[in-house]
């Protein structure tokens, strides 16, 4: 059949013996590739021609080197292709424009003609290929080059995507390596090696080294490429989105350069009026420079502008008040606060000496130096000179509702100064009081500058309120940022961090408040001056709410003043059945909402309006909130009342403790105690212990015993040395089976040996004791003097028993065997007002669950 | 004009291990200058018309003598092929242009239809060689 068959082999034309040489400059053309060429030079020209009238045939070979002079042998390689040529156009310059077909390899043999044109002897050299069967080792070669062949085409932009298609459709191995050695970008020597190559499969092999070396090559390159243009690409997007942004706030006429301009102006004029030291006009101007010359668009801009809005608006220079009229402020203090005789003395002899300096300071600098308005302080970095007035640092230590902060308001007031008062609880973070660096975006100063601003002055008294109550973790410790305020010998160049030039401080009045000292770190309280307010008397109180707290209640609640009376007693059954605190504050709460009720009667059309009186409290306010539960608790063995410092005022707190069987002797804690209040327990115990001979009690009462100390509220956690006589007596009370006598109570820490050691709080437990009723107390010997501080017409109500000796404790608190506790309890009771007529009503309860 | 019918399928005879021809001479060469390849056949011009009865394959031929074309009817494939001599110029003459192909040609023109081989008519008139086809009664796609 084959021999019917056309075969393209056999179709072509016969090549030759001989062949004219048509040079190849910088390609090489493969059998069957069709390829337009340009021919120019003479002899070539006159070859074709030649040719044409004849089989049209030629010898495609390439030149060895681009070498414009007539080809030779020499120069040329000796493998080539023979070609037809299919078509063929003369152009205007006399050149010849040619479609050439290779058709197939030759071997050029030796030069028959040279002129005019080379004519060389040819033998063709088909490529040796399996004629029958393609070999696998054959069609993996194939497959592996068309496939990085359509690698290459898809990383190469100036391949078209049909080649690889072509490529791929093609399952002849001989045409997929003339194909690509045709149409990847190959060198032209290259080319010439692929087509002398032979067999097929060298051809192959070849090829799919170069293109993988290609494909290598251009992966980097589209690699490095990318990221190059990523980079570009982000830039210029930035800067053409920016473009974008600045045209069309012009176009909105948001923001133009002409504002910005105007701004600066703005900002320059309040700069100068701002009446800058030294320093910080320098660092404004440099900012102001800065900011001309900014963008109003940058975000650095906005930063910039609120900075220099902050250093104009501060109160640099501007004063207020100042003149300090000892009497006058005596007059405003007095009429604010009642009492507090010893802190109002030290308030007012310190503004006495700030008086002395200045004026004496006034004097000397009015000699020489700069003066603006007599008593003015000399400006911020100036050499400190003589003595610059340096304020203490007052810091009001009580329970709450005692005055502390209004005590602050009262002092701005006698002085005429502003008052700014800044909350220190819970305060964490070191930049809220120096402030943050102003690189970070809605950074501001710390709040020591913002008050100050607030306040519009530099020499405000300034209230650091709750300073004890100062948090610090890890982003920094506000305490000691404080140090830096509260220092007096450098808080005139205080720096915020977010101003970053020294602001003075010095002339401002710092009061702090605290309810307890123990929390304030040790630096911090060294510069403190410290006023102790306690909490205040019953008689005290009675006498607050006369003079303050009702007229305010009338104020507030639109009463006359006869519209709204209360009668002595019924304060004081206020103060002891409605509120249990050291303060007034909620005092002034319960005549507010006694006030209250008064003033809807009053609207409603039903009020008759007189005194109130003890007994029509009941009415207004409910039923008493608070109970004197000191002798019913007292009325079994076991039980002692004892006295508690907290940072809210004193109170009572009693101990309990039983007794019962179990197989080993323990000792059991209840009520939240901390370890110093357990141990203390436990030296009670083993001092009773020890001493069961004296007390008389049966040296084997304890064996086999638990013994069980518990001190409700069992909530709260309490912790301390003070308790321990009171624990030892409520241990001994139950061992001896002796009441221990229900109007007593005590404090104070004990030995081991018996030894009965002072303890704090005093003042405070001695207030309590009376609020709950107490009439008697049994203190240690060296808290006598502290008692000094104690009102003396409480004093005078309450029986003081000072020991030194746990025994004396015993002595005194408890009762004969068998006696029962009322029997004395009602012997000590003092007989004023009503309220001392129900505790006398609850002390004599108890008699009737007494258990003999 | 040889006319043959061979009831064989051309492509499964003919076409293995041979090489197909790929692309139109030069259909890329605007867009690849000198990166085709194809056979050295070249394809005539040809026409070719369906009607419900038959198909009608239209070949432009000028110049080529009658004897010098072979038409091949296979099962699914018509091949027009042949070779095309045309005289040679003087001996002193030069070409200003060359567009004639000369040499062998061929054309393969797929049929989707049955064709009823009794009925082919191959003529050849005025430079043009036109085969008939007539479609196989009741002829059934192929």
């Amino acid at each position: 059949m084959s021999s019917e068959n056309p075969d393209p082999q056999t179709s072509s034309p016969a090549i030759p013996d001989a062949l004219p040489v048509l040079p190849l400059r910088g390609t090489v053309i493969f059998p069957m590739a069709v390829v337009p060429l340009a021919v120019g030079r003479p002899e070539s020209v006159k070859l074709v021609d030649d040719v044409m009238r004849g089989g049209r045939l030629v010898a495609l070979v390439a030149q060895r080197t681009d070498t414009a002079g007539a080809a030779t042998l020499d120069n040329l390689y000796r493998v080539g292709t023979a070609g037809i040529i299919h078509q063929l156009a003369r152009v205007s310059d006399g050149s010849l424009r040619l479609m050439v077909q290779g058709i197939e390899r030759i071997r050029l043999l030796d030069c028959q003609q040279t002129e005019p044109y080379l004519v060389v002897r040819v033998t063709p050299a088909p490529d040796t290929r399996e004629t029958t069967v393609e070999s696998t080792e054959t069609a993996a070669l194939r497959r592996a080059a068309v496939d990085l062949f359509r690698r290459l085409v898809g990383l190469a932009g100036d391949l078209p995507d049909e080649v690889a298609v072509a490529a791929e459709n093609l399952t002849d191995s001989r045409q997929v390596a003339y194909l690509i050695a045709t149409v990847a970008p190959l060198e032209p020597a290259v080319r010439q090696e692929i087509l002398e190559l032979d067999p097929v499969e060298a051809k192959l092999r070849r090829l799919v080294d170069l293109l993988q070396r290609e494909l290598a090559v251009r992966e980097l390159g589209q690699k490095i490429t990318t990221e190059t243009q990523e980079r570009l690409s982000k830039a210029q997007r930035e800067f053409y989105l920016r473009e974008q942004l600045r045209s069309i706030q012009t176009e909105l006429g948001e923001k133009g350069d002409a504002d910005a301009t105007d701004e600066t102006a703005e900002l320059r004029r309040q700069i100068e009026t701002a009446h800058l030291p030294e320093e910080a006009r320098t660092e404004a101007e440099r900012e102001l420079r800065r900011l001309a010359g900014m963008a109003a668009t940058s975000p650095e801009y906005g930063l910039t502008r609120s900075y220099l809005e902050w250093m104009a608006s501060l109160p640099w220079t501007t004063v207020t008040g100042g003149e300090i009229d000892v009497a006058r402020t005596q007059r405003v203090l007095d009429e604010d606060h009642y009492d507090l005789a010893k802190v109002k003395e030290r308030i007012l002899e310190r503004l006495a000496v700030k008086k002395l300096r200045r004026d004496r300071h006034a004097e000397a600098g009015a000699a020489g130096q700069h003066d603006n308005g007599g008593d003015a302080p000399p400006p911020p970095g100036m050499p400190p000179g003589a003595a610059p007035t340096r304020e203490p640092i007052l810091c009001f230590v009580g329970p709450p509702g005692v005055g502390k902060t209004s005590l602050g308001q009262s002092i701005a007031r006698a002085l005429g100064c502003q008052f700014v008062r800044m909350a220190l609880g819970g305060l964490r973070d070191e930049a809220e009081v120096r402030g943050h660096r102003r690189t970070y975006i809605g950074a501001m100063p710390g709040r020591i500058i913002q008050a100050l601003r607030r306040a519009g002055t530099r020499n405000p008294v300034f209230m650091l309120d709750e300073i004890d109550k100062v948090g610090s973790d890890w982003r920094g410790d506000p305490s000691s940022a404080l140090l830096e305020v509260l220092d007096p010998a450098q808080n005139n160049t205080f720096v915020d961090t977010y101003l970053g030039v020294p602001f003075d401080l010095s002339q401002i009045l710092f009061i702090a408040t605290a309810n307890t000292l123990e929390t304030i770190p040790s630096a911090l309280r060294d510069r403190l001056e410290v006023l102790t307010l306690s909490g205040y008397t019953d008689d005290e109180k009675v006498r607050i709410a006369q003079q303050y707290l009702i007229p305010k209640a009338r104020v507030a609640h639109g009463l006359a003043p006869e519209e709204l009376v209360f009668d002595d007693a019924a304060l004081r059954q206020m103060i002891r059945a409605y509120t249990r605190e050291a303060g007034v504050r909620s005092l002034d709460r319960e005549v507010g909402a006694v006030a209250r009720k008064l003033a809807r009667r009053l609207v409603e059309g039903r009020a008759g309006w007189g005194q109130i009186g003890a007994d029509s409290l009941e009415e207004y306010l409910g039923r008493p909130r608070f109970f004197d539960e000191v002798a019913e608790r007292t009325s079994q063995s076991g039980v002692a009342t004892g006295l508690a410092w907290t940072p809210t005022g004193g109170d009572v707190l009693f101990v309990e403790a039983t007794m019962m069987a179990s197989q080993e002797e323990h000792l059991v804690l209840t009520g939240m105690l901390g370890d110093v209040m357990r141990e203390s327990a436990q030296a009670a115990l083993s001092y009773v212990r020890s001493n069961a001979a004296r007390l008389g009690i049966a040296p084997t009462a304890f064996d086999g015993k638990t013994i069980h100390v518990h001190v409700p509220a069992g909530a709260i956690p309490k912790d301390g040395p003070s308790a321990g006589v009171t624990i030892m007596t409520a241990i001994a009370s139950l061992a001896t089976g002796r009441l221990v006598r229900g109007d007593v109570a005590m404090t104070g820490e004990i030995t081991l040996r018996g030894k009965v050691l002072p303890v704090g709080g005093i003042k405070e437990k001695v207030l309590a004791a009376h609020r709950a009723g107490i009439a008697s107390l049994i203190l240690p010997q060296h808290n006598q003097r502290d008692v000094e501080d104690v009102p003396a017409e409480l004093r005078g109500t309450l029986t003081f028993t000072f020991v030194t000796m746990a025994m004396e404790v015993l002595e005194h608190a408890l009762l004969p065997f068998g006696e029962k506790a009322s029997a004395l309890g009602t012997a000590d009771l003092r007989t004023e007002g009503s309220v001392d007529r129900l505790a006398a009503q609850r002390l004599q309860a108890p008699e009737r669950h007494l258990v003999p | 004009m040889r006319c043959r019918h061979l009831g064989i399928r051309y492509t499964m005879v003919l076409m293995a291990g041979q090489p197909p021809v790929w692309g139109q001479e030069g259909w890329w060469a605007h867009r690849m200058p000198g990166a085709a390849l194809a056979h050295s056949h070249w394809r005539p011009a040809t026409d070719v018309v369906e009607t419900g009865r038959a198909i009608t394959v239209t070949v432009e031929l000028a110049g080529v003598d009658e004897e010098d074309v072979a038409v091949l009817l296979f099962e699914d494939v018509l091949v027009v092929e042949g070779r095309r001599e045309l005289p040679r110029c003087e001996e002193d003459g030069v070409y200003r242009v060359a567009a004639i192909r000369q040499g062998p040609f061929r054309i393969e023109v797929p049929l989707s239809v049955r064709i009823d081989p009794k009925g082919v008519v191959a003529r050849c008139e005025r430079g043009l060689v036109c085969v008939r086809l007539p479609k196989a009664n009741g002829g059934g796609v192929l």
